[in-house]
């Protein structure tokens, strides 16, 4: 997912939180989305990726966007979904979270293939 | 026979672009083994509709609509070509031995109070799911995709079969 990943990185480097937390209630995920991507426009026919997710209680208004390609979208539904399996992730806790070492790293790259270890938890 | 047993109508909910259908005892699930390999089966068949046991990922190109029409129709055997009337087209099998059919969108795992539900007759059938409105929704900003599953049960266990391709399939996934 590498415009996924530059948009984090970017979202990084601009002061966006490397944890978030898993925001349960579809209305209020749909209300943080309308406010990240609102003002989108896809000029290239991808959609709109938004860090910090809008899934997340970060998420929302302030959210870093980014057009991305729809099938790097298909990708990031499903590996959300199984984090959240794996780690046992429910309300409040930590959805996404990046090492400082994770974090160094995207912030040095502006393509990259796969994000490397993302099931660990923040370490900052 | 020209007309379904029965149809119910339901709005359910897309994101990340796919919606999973399932039969939530069968133990595949949003956040299981099967979400990753039907995905994986979809696109690389190019038929963006996997199945696995009881549980279908369907892909659209529309990245969300939280109020996505969905018809599910019960036929007593293959219902007729009508395919011209949708974009995408393809014919999967699904078991649902408990009889409960949910739909879940993509990026959460199974949570029942975030699904929508409805009741079916147990069984393994065969599913034909078509969706439309993909040109016009992605042009105008979403909201006009709708989607249709046409269920008839099945004795034998078939792949799945691409009936009628989007055109767009091709320039989203490169």
């Amino acid at each position: 997912m590498p415009f996924v990943v530059k948009n984090i990185s970017d979202a990084f480097a601009r002061g966006r939180p490397f944890v978030l937390h898993k925001l349960d209630g579809r209305p209020k995920q749909d209300a943080k989305r309308a406010q990240a991507c609102a003002p989108f426009d896809p000029g290239y026919g991808g959609s709109c990726d938004e860090y910090s997710l809008a899934l997340s209680m970060e998420g929302g208004a302030g959210a870093h966007i980014m057009e991305v390609p729809l099938r790097e979208q298909f990708c990031q539904g499903g590996t959300l979904a199984r984090q959240y399996q794996r780690e046992g992730i429910t309300q409040g806790l930590n959805s996404v979270s990046f090492s400082s070492r994770q974090a160094r790293w995207l912030r040095g790259r502006t393509e990259v293939s796969a994000l490397p270890g993302t099931g660990g938890r923040a370490d900052d | 026979m020209t007309e379904p047993i029965q149809r119910i109508e339901l709005e359910v909910s897309i994101d990340y672009g796919q919606v999973y259908i399932f039969d939530p005892t069968t133990g595949d699930t949003p956040g299981s083994d099967a979400m990753d390999l039907v995905m994986d089966e979809a696109i690389n068949t190019a038929t963006y509709v996997g199945s696995r046991g009881g549980f279908i990922d369907l892909m659209t190109p529309i990245q969300f609509n939280t109020n996505a029409p969905m018809r599910v129709e019960l036929w007593e055997q293959a219902p007729p070509d009508d395919d011209i009337n949708f974009d995408h087209v393809v014919d999967v099998d699904l078991d649902v031995p408990s009889g409960r059919l949910l739909f879940e969108q993509s990026g959460e795992i199974y949570d029942p109070e975030y699904c929508v539900e409805t009741t079916i007759p147990p069984a393994r059938y065969r599913v034909r799911v078509a969706g439309r409105g993909y040109e016009h929704s992605k042009s105008q900003g979403g909201g006009l995709d709708s989607y249709r599953l046409q269920l008839w049960l099945r004795e034998t266990d078939t792949p799945a079969v691409l009936r009628r391709s989007w055109a767009g399939w091709q320039k989203i996934m490169g």
